[in-house]
């Protein structure tokens, strides 16, 4: 067993399985072997952080789905026209609704159907991502030319979080998108708004679409827990915010602000480190809505990789321009769908916790 | 349940060589190594926080050799091995050798042995050899180890082990075994250097 990995829905317990570690894990252990003692002795502050040890630990989490999600589920809706989906944009572009995602008619119902039925590939102990091949297939009409939205940002494995205003906006801006930023949202997913963000009615909302035009099927209140804490970035990973030493920007160790990390009483003898995490309700529901949970990583700061970005460490978390690049340290490919549930009225709080034995 | 370790396969593989004054060379041992608890508890320490905050802390930068091998342990639970049996002491390894002798503490068993005599491995032998390999060459020059004795009685070298620098972040180092091999007994003489070629596989 490679560490484990356990998934509890409130306080049900969905999933205890082992894990898997990647090349990822091999070779942030060579690069630990063989960083220059000489670093440590330049004066410049941003070469000497080189050596800092927290730059080669676990930093991240991030869930993912199967390569086909990022063309087809809520992503599917230039099929379904984007003419008929203008009402929800402009709740969207006036403030009243902050985030909208869309559910295939099949799911309109709070009994599940589960439509979505596309493969997921195994588990690649050499991967650097969760999924290959997960540009969004998806196009927006600007000037009457489509445009891939895969132009903007292409894929990179996993559910990305560009649904949030804040964030949709800022990305979209100055590009040929600078117009569409909803419809990049909605199409992009993955993650509701925050609580606290703004949306006079709501955080989030579901829709699914009929001949006459959209039709509300939930209302998401509750919001993202790592979108409300801010320690999610653009790209969908969701920082470390409590080690050894607490990120004072989040409340001390809780799990809904991001990834923490604990280790129980017996750590001495058992060697047990335990990195957790928890996804709200409406975090759940609206991944489901874009292809579902089917992978999920831990992952390492790439040094080489950030360094080669015009990054100097410390390398700070930030939400819309994170300087840190990651790499895959080990992952979990389950083979059904975290996110399924026979009625969507019932979903619960996803925590996941992940643990890795040492000794 | 296997250990963060085993399953991510850290492996080793030793090449011991007597090389002679006239460039001639003898392979005595090629064999895989003994990758020891301590690799576990010393990268638990990074991963939790827990000790140091300077990865340099983390390497394995030093070495011993030692003349009362196999450890007891050897043909038991190997992994459990957390010291050389028989390590050599400061004046042992020879004053008019190479090698950059530090005295420091070890980290047995969650005891502090001190006054340990750990010979370092110069940067320029620590030599990355693909993406998760790095290969480390340990070198007892022809005037190291020589006519070692125990009880009056002739020594031979028969085990080595690597050793983590300092991952508890103590204010002096306290190092930890990390990876151990016992070998057939070597009479280490002038004649020759001994030079071991460690390969490990993250």
């Amino acid at each position: 067993m490679r560490g484990e990995v356990e998934v509890w829905s409130g306080d049900k317990l969905v999933l205890q399985e082992p894990n898997m570690l990647v090349d990822g894990a091999g070779e942030l252990l060579a690069d630990i072997m063989t960083v220059s003692p000489s670093l440590s002795g330049v004066e410049d502050f941003a070469t000497s952080s080189i050596v800092d040890a927290s730059n080669y630990t676990i930093q991240a989490i991030s869930f993912g789905t199967g390569s086909e999600a990022f063309q087809k589920v809520g992503r599917d809706i230039y099929e379904q026209k984007f003419n008929k989906i203008r009402t929800v944009i402009n709740l969207q572009v006036t403030g009243v609704l902050n985030t909208a995602g869309w559910k295939t008619v099949d799911d309109k119902d709070n009994v599940y159907q589960p439509n979505q039925g596309f493969l997921v590939e195994a588990p690649n102990p050499a991967g650097r991502v969760l999924s290959e091949n997960s540009d969004v297939s998806s196009a927006i009409e600007i000037d009457s030319i489509d445009v891939a939205i895969s132009s903007l940002y292409p894929g990179n494995g996993q559910h990305v979080n560009f649904m949030p205003s804040a964030i949709r906006n800022h990305i979209t801006q100055g590009t040929d998108f600078d117009t569409s930023a909803e419809f990049v949202g909605n199409l992009m997913g993955s993650y509701p708004a925050g609580a606290s963000e703004t949306g006079s009615t709501a955080r989030g909302a579901l829709y699914y679409l009929e001949p006459g035009g959209p039709q509300a099927v939930k209302t998401l209140t509750t919001g993202s827990y790592p979108n409300d804490a801010s320690s999610m970035d653009i790209s969908g990973f969701i920082t470390m915010i409590m080690s050894s030493v607490p990120n004072p920007g989040y409340p001390f160790a809780n799990t809904q602000n991001g990834l923490c990390i604990s280790a129980n009483s017996a750590f001495a003898t058992n060697g047990t480190v335990e990195y957790s995490t928890k996804l709200s309700k409406d975090d759940v529901h609206s991944l489901n809505v874009f292809g579902g949970i089917y992978q999920m990583g831990l992952w390492t700061i790439d040094m080489k990789q950030s360094l080669l970005n015009g990054n100097t460490p410390p390398f700070e978390f930030r939400v819309l321009d994170n300087p840190r690049k990651y790499k895959l340290f080990c992952r979990k490919t389950v083979s059904k769908d975290l996110t399924y549930i026979t009625d969507y009225n019932q979903y619960a709080d996803l925590t996941i916790k992940w643990r890795l034995h040492f000794l | 349940m296997k250990n963060f370790t085993d399953e991510l396969g850290i492996n080793g593989h030793l090449t011991i060589i007597k090389r002679y004054s006239d460039g001639q060379e003898e392979v005595v041992l090629d064999d895989s190594n003994v990758i020891v608890s301590g690799m576990g508890v010393g990268l638990s320490y990074l991963f939790t926080g827990s000790g140091s905050n300077e990865i340099l802390d983390y390497q394995i930068e030093r070495f011993q050799v030692g003349v009362s091998g196999p450890h007891e342990a050897y043909s038991t639970v190997p992994s459990s091995i957390f010291a050389l049996s028989g390590d050599l002491t400061k004046a042992e390894y020879g004053g008019g050798s190479n090698l950059f002798i530090k005295e420091a503490t070890q980290i047995e068993n969650g005891a502090d042995i001190l006054n340990q005599a750990f010979p370092l491995i110069p940067k320029n032998k620590i030599t990355r050899i693909s993406d998760s390999s790095v290969r480390y060459t340990l070198v007892l020059d022809e005037e190291a180890c020589n006519g070692l004795e125990r009880d009056s009685s002739p020594a031979n070298i028969n085990e080595v082990g690597m050793f983590m620098k300092n991952p508890t972040g103590a204010t002096d180092d306290k190092s930890l075994l990390v990876c151990y091999r016992t070998f057939s007994n070597i009479r280490k003489t002038s004649d020759f250097s001994l030079i071991f070629r460690w390969t490990l596989n993250f």
